[in-house]
């Protein structure tokens, strides 16, 4: 499925025109709504989030340069909820673990269930905030530890330890509804 | 973004990247336009403060041009006219000449006792005519009458007072010294030799003290330097936080405030007091969370020297000097080189300024002068220089205020 914007269907968004705005919207929408969907339980926080980053896209569409747009929307929701965390304050949270982590041995969790995308969201919503915040940027946006550290300004030791809390916690939800 | 070896719990989470499609629910969309609407606002109000600004240099330029060539007319005119006077008087003096060398030669043919003194006959008339010189300039058609009976007086009573006549000073008006009345002036017979004022040049310096308050708004420029290299970075991040930069930091504007004491010698002006103006950037990367405007708040000592040029009530002084100032609010934040977090810096604690200004003064009375001047200043080096980020500042703006001479 391709969803990347044609060029002046951009232009037109940059300019102003509303309808154009709409339609890019349109097309960012997936994308914007699974990140929320990722971090927030409740539907007016989503919403504030998915706007308030494709307001950011359309104020920074004229940077835009040739590439994965979609990629790019992405980067700005990232941002926009390590924004919305620090706003809240809830940011003192993630320095209270910065204990060192033992490394993993080899992974020992293995599942033939299929889980649907809302009971995966469930349990991912059910851990910590600094938990889920960690372990979505690692394990679903795909960063490393140092660009997390980098990017919430904690130790790269703290972002393992909030991954590997969040691994442990996801294993008994699993484990749970295998019971 | 690398995940070499991928957990499989991980993996089975990071399904949720896979996209849906999906529509926005109307909530969504009305709550989006209404964000829409406020930026489009917020778009449209720095052009509006644009307008404003732009309308009221038009309004001071034009207002100053205006004053300036009203006033630059009225000193040619006040010079043609004393060039005129200087002419007229040079022509008067001329035929008073020959007149008085006529009349002494004709009184001396006729009153033998009276042309002795010759020079004392002209000189008593003319210092009854030098008093009545002031009337006919007041009524030039009564300059006859008047003439007549100054002819006469001088002759019922000649005066031995030689030295009156040239002490006394002319005042004319120099109306009367126009083409039409210039015919008045030469008619008149028997006219000593006008004195006319020497111009009066002091010859002692003028000091004057003046300390005033200014206020107004300056755009400021940032500009950062890169090495060209970096051990840690690869020429692609290097060109990636280069761009970064250039996309993500704009340029943003300071209020200023300007306690003034200066001293003028003559012409000369020396300036000092209080400034206060602000450095920084507005940020706005798209590719991380950091956003806002650094603002560096410097309170300095200026210290300038300017010459002022006078156009009447319009006083125009160009002013040059350095400011050295103490920062107030030093902390201010950037991307990181690897264009991922955030770097922290301090700008430098004593910083120094070269300032140029251009002052308009408006004289409202011999205390008050309205000010209006465009500045230009320049941060002395960089202000902050700390590992990757380099940042030097300039700032153009207008400061409008009052000033008490004293």
């Amino acid at each position: 499925m391709n969803l990347e914007p044609e060029l002046q269907l951009l232009q037109a968004a940059a300019a102003g025109e509303r309808r154009a705005q709409l339609a890019l919207y349109e097309l960012c929408y997936p994308v914007l709504i699974s990140a929320a969907r990722r971090y927030y339980h409740n539907t007016d926080e989503q919403m504030t989030v998915v706007n308030n980053s494709f307001v950011k896209v359309i104020q920074y569409l004229n940077n835009y340069e040739t590439g994965r747009f979609l990629s790019w929307v992405k980067r700005i929701i990232s941002n926009e909820i390590i924004d919305e965390y620090r706003r809240n304050k809830r940011y003192n949270e993630l320095y209270r673990f910065d204990a060192p982590v033992e490394e993993r041995g080899a992974p020992d969790f293995q599942t033939d269930q299929i889980f649907s995308h809302e009971q995966l969201q469930r349990m991912l919503l059910s851990l910590s905030e600094p938990a889920r915040l960690v372990f979505n940027l690692f394990a679903i946006e795909g960063y490393s530890h140092k660009e997390i550290a980098q990017m919430l300004g904690v130790t790269e030791e703290t972002s393992k330890w909030h991954t590997k809390m969040a691994r442990k916690k996801l294993r008994e939800l699993i484990e749970n509804i295998h019971e | 973004m690398n995940n070499p070896v991928k957990d499989p719990l991980d993996e089975l989470f990071s399904s949720l990247n896979d996209l849906v499609q999906e529509s926005p629910s109307p909530a969504f969309v009305q709550d989006l336009e209404a964000r829409l609407d406020a930026l489009e606002k917020k778009r449209r109000k720095p052009l509006l403060i644009w307008w404003f600004f732009s309308a009221l240099g038009a309004v001071l330029f034009s207002g100053s041009y205006f004053l300036f060539f009203s006033n630059h007319a009225a000193n040619q005119g006040q010079q043609h006219a004393e060039n005129k006077n200087n002419t007229s008087a040079q022509a008067m003096t001329k035929k008073q000449m020959d007149t008085t060398s006529f009349a002494s030669e004709f009184s001396s043919l006729f009153h033998p006792s009276t042309s002795t003194s010759s020079s004392s006959s002209s000189s008593s008339s003319s210092s009854f005519s030098s008093s009545s010189t002031n009337l006919i300039a007041a009524h030039p058609t009564t300059s006859s009458t008047l003439l007549s009976s100054s002819v006469s007086s001088s002759n019922a009573a000649p005066s031995t007072d030689k030295t009156r006549v040239q002490e006394e000073t002319y005042i004319i008006n120099p109306i009367l010294l126009s083409d039409d009345h210039e015919k008045d002036c030469v008619l008149i017979v028997d006219q000593p030799t006008p004195v006319l004022p020497k111009a009066v040049v002091p010859t002692k310096k003028r000091i004057q003290h003046q300390i005033g308050l200014q206020f107004g708004v300056s755009g400021i420029f940032s500009s950062f330097d890169l090495p060209a290299s970096h051990p840690l970075l690869t020429d692609d991040q290097m060109k990636l936080f280069r761009e970064t930069r250039e996309f993500g930091e704009r340029n943003t504007s300071s209020w200023d405030f300007n306690l003034r004491y200066g001293m003028s010698i003559n012409n000369w002006q020396l300036q000092t007091g209080l400034h206060y103006f602000e450095w920084g950037e507005q940020l706005q990367y798209d590719v991380i969370s950091v956003e806002g405007t650094n603002r560096y708040r410097y309170l300095s000592v200026p210290l300038l020297l300017g010459y002022s040029f006078d156009f009447g009530k319009i006083r125009m002084s160009p002013f040059t000097g350095l400011a050295y100032g103490k920062c107030l609010t030093a902390n201010g934040n950037y991307i990181e080189p690897q264009v991922n977090g955030v770097t922290l810096v301090t700008a430098k604690n004593f910083a120094g300024t070269f300032i140029g200004q251009l002052e308009l003064q408006y004289v409202l009375n011999s205390k008050l002068v309205f000010t209006c001047t465009p500045v230009y200043r320049r941060s002395l080096g960089p202000l902050i220089d700390q590992q990757m980020i380099v940042n030097s500042y300039q700032s153009l703006g207008l400061q409008t205020g009052f000033l008490y001479r004293f």
